[in-house]
């Protein structure tokens, strides 16, 4: 059996523009087992969200290997077995939620799963909703949408770019809370990119900190409170003792950053 | 990236040069008939007949300015009075919407009868001018983003001065906006109006070229035209981006135009022309003016009862060939866009033509289409059928690259191709675009087809205006001319309404 999870090693990459170059990545290394879910977290413009378009192949490294479940990520990006949520929802707006969250399948050309469809718009919470169009629902609602989507195709591997970023705090911490009982149910190995200390404890099994610009790893942290974590975990002591740890490993490096980042 | 824009430059050079090269190629082996004189020839009259042709380029010019800067100047008045009573805004966009629609050849034999005969081209340049300037620059006063507007009202500043020192200065880019749509549009205007009796202009020129037979006269006289528009619109996009650096334009949300009960707008809707036709019957009633100047509404009534026939059939024809004309016009568009946006290096060689589309009187080109297709109702179909292609083609391009945020890295990640991107995700994107085309094109089609109607006396509604205008049968004109104005209004109203019942469901 091929390999699980995703395995980045030795990722060099560079953005050359008309006047400036930019070293993003430098001998940057990540795996996440198959199954598992890792909160990639680092200050802004770090390159973590490199990482994950690297990881899904829609960028090219400059140096270094990616293997997804064992393949190339366009590969199983074709085959369905990958997928993205992406931070603005990149939804089509002429379409209704339900064929947004059919269009994987158009993609892939392979036959829509009616009763799949449905399922999941029943599991993200948006029963009644199946026939609106974007431009009808809030922002929350839209991510929501866009979560369907990647889910539609039951991929083993499933990447997701701050989902909730551009999100009010309230709004977003109910979404990661029914994000975790939406993942709980699927089981995909799951790569996070966040910005937000306690959005990655709460849902990681691991998080794992970059450093600033060029990115490479700087820390790994184990979560060690089982999944299906309740709300009321944000106000453990052990928690709030990671939490903190965290933040004092981002500020570091980031000098004008004088206090932790609120979520 | 320096050498990628290296590249595209060279590539657009490539093209004018390749286009340059075609053209000779066809003008010097007849290829499409002895109509086309090979570019050189062109030049050669440019320099020859430099004399009559800058004559008659300082009065077109002259006159393109002095209207347009009239229909400016009303454009602006109109536009500030939206300003200081927004709640005027809605009737006020409407009634220059609906003066846009109305074509302004068919009004020339009306303005032919009235003392307005000798500025005939001057009028016609205002009115292109005044319908774009109302719009753009009501829109521009209202740009003011609302916490700015919150401060002058916190403060308690007059309207005088929330005009000056607010809504003015933010309306700057607007403003600039507004001057460039008008060059073309106030060039388009005189040479049209020369159409109607002017002794000299280069409308004239090219009309008088196309009867006798001088075709790189006829040329010459259309590139110079197109070069007075392209040296006016450049230098009305600097005076743009000057106005956008120093105003700023980016990011800034305006309030919307407050909105109108429906039963209101209905009731103007019905009062506005009502009041128009009682005034215009008083005129003539209590002026005594004689019947072979203007006649009164109950005269043109009773010519269109007379013979509803003759009108219904010509507004039939004109309406079949702009109908035909747009629809034939609008795929080319769409067809060369979808290519273009296919092929890199094809959109690069192509690049310097949707610059210069809007640019371009498009009226220079019924007399150029006259001398190859001849004195024809091909003529009128070709003229509708160029007529659509440029917007459509230059809306097309960019609605197809217009797609939402994110959503090519989707089709990117599960490894959709070209074509599949081309059918779920570029084309649905332009859906907008082109219905702005289309509505765009529905007046527009209208205008030129009966203007090139006139012009060659064949067809619809343009050939019965100049057949009832020789024949002195001046209610008979007249009622051709409304016919004229009611159908170019509804081809403008029904492609509106289909823009804006698409916009609903395009909206993200």
């Amino acid at each position: 059996m091929a390999p699980t999870g995703i395995a980045l090693s030795g990722i060099r990459k560079r953005f050359v523009s008309r006047s400036t170059q930019v070293q993003a990545l430098d001998d940057f290394s990540l795996e996440v087992s198959g199954g598992e879910f890792v909160a990639l977290l680092g200050p802004s413009g770090c390159g973590k969200s490199t990482v994950l378009r690297i990881a899904a192949g829609l960028e090219r490294a400059d140096e270094g290997s990616v293997a997804v479940d064992g393949t190339k990520p366009q590969r199983l990006g074709r085959d369905g077995g990958l997928a993205v949520a992406f931070q603005d929802n990149a939804l089509l707006p002429w379409l209704s939620v339900r064929d947004n969250i059919a269009l994987p399948y158009r993609l892939t050309r392979r036959r829509v799963e009616p009763e799949r469809i449905e399922a999941l718009i029943e599991l993200v919470g948006l029963s009644g909703f199946a026939r609106a169009r974007p431009g009808e629902l809030s922002g929350g609602m839209r991510q929501r949408v866009s979560i369907a989507r990647s889910l539609v195709l039951r991929p083993r591997v499933l990447l997701l770019d701050e989902p909730f970023g551009a999100l009010d705090a309230v709004t977003r911490h109910r979404l990661n809370v029914e994000l975790a009982r939406i993942l709980d149910a699927e089981r995909s190995t799951t790569l996070l990119v966040t910005h937000s200390v306690e959005e990655a404890l709460f849902l990681a099994d691991r998080v794992v900190v970059m450093t600033g610009r060029p990115g490479r790893v700087k820390l790994t942290m184990p979560v060690p409170f089982p999944r299906q974590r309740e709300r009321s975990i944000l106000a453990d002591p052990g928690f709030l003792r990671l939490a903190a740890e965290l933040t004092a490993a981002l500020d570091e490096d980031d000098p004008t950053a004088a206090a932790g980042e609120p979520a | 990236m320096s050498t990628r824009l290296g590249a595209r430059l060279g590539l657009g050079v490539l093209g004018v040069l390749l286009l340059l090269a075609l053209w000779q190629l066809v003008g010097v082996t007849d290829l499409l008939g002895r109509s086309i004189p090979p570019p050189t020839e062109v030049a050669g009259t440019l320099v020859d007949r430099a004399d009559l042709l800058g004559r008659a380029a300082s009065a077109t010019g002259l006159r393109a300015l002095v209207g347009g800067l009239i229909g400016l100047a009303i454009g602006l008045a109109v536009a500030a009075i939206t300003a200081f009573l927004p709640s005027t805004t809605s009737v006020v966009v409407r009634t220059a919407v609906l003066v846009n629609a109305i074509p302004i050849v068919a009004i020339g034999p009306v303005l032919m009868s009235l003392p307005t005969r000798p500025v005939i081209p001057e009028v016609f340049a205002a009115l292109s001018v005044l319908f774009s300037t109302v719009v753009v620059a009501s829109d521009g006063f209202r740009s003011a983003a609302s916490s700015s507007r919150d401060v002058f009202r916190l403060h308690g500043a007059s309207a005088g001065v929330r005009f000056l020192r607010l809504q003015l200065p933010s309306a700057a880019p607007a403003l600039a906006d507004a001057l460039r749509l008008a060059v073309p549009a106030a060039l388009l205007g005189a040479v049209l109006g020369e159409w109607f009796g002017a002794d000299r202009g280069l409308g004239v020129v090219m009309v008088s070229s196309m009867r006798n037979i001088q075709y790189a006269q006829l040329w010459a006289a259309a590139v110079v035209c197109v070069v007075i528009s392209l040296a006016g619109y450049a230098i009305a996009t600097a005076l743009e981006r000057l106005a956008s650096r120093r105003f700023g334009r980016e990011g800034v949300a305006g309030a919307e135009a407050p909105r109108m009960r429906r039963a209101t707008g209905v009731l103007l809707g019905i009062a506005v022309p009502v009041a128009l036709i009682v005034l215009w019957q008083l005129w003539i009633s209590l002026g005594q003016v004689p019947l072979i100047v203007a006649p009164s509404p109950l005269a043109v009534l009773g010519a269109l009862a007379a013979g509803p026939g003759d009108y219904l059939a010509a507004a039939g024809i004109t309406l079949a060939i702009a109908a035909g004309g747009v629809a034939i016009g609008g795929l080319i568009g769409l067809l060369l866009a979808v290519v273009v946006s296919l092929v890199p290096w094809l959109s690069a060689m192509l690049s310097p033509l949707s610059l210069l589309i809007p640019t371009v009187p498009i009226v220079v080109f019924i007399p150029i289409v006259g001398s190859v297709f001849g004195y024809g109702p091909v003529t009128v179909v070709v003229s509708c059928v160029l007529m659509a292609f440029f917007p459509v083609y230059v809306l097309a391009l960019s609605g197809l690259r217009a797609r939402p945020a994110g959503s090519d890295d989707v089709f990117r990640l599960h490894g959709a191709g070209r074509l599949t991107v081309l059918a779920r995700l570029a084309l649905p994107a332009s859906v907008p675009s082109l219905l702005l085309a289309l509505r765009l094109a529905a007046a527009n089609a209208i205008l030129i087809g009966i203007s090139a109607e006139w012009l060659m006396g064949q067809g619809g509604l343009g050939r019965l205006l100049s057949e009832r205008r020789v024949a002195l049968d001046t209610p008979g004109s007249w009622a051709a001319v409304a016919v004229a104005v009611a159908l170019s209004v509804a081809a403008y109203a029904g492609a509106s309404r289909l823009e804006r019942s698409a916009a609903r469901r395009w909206r993200s």
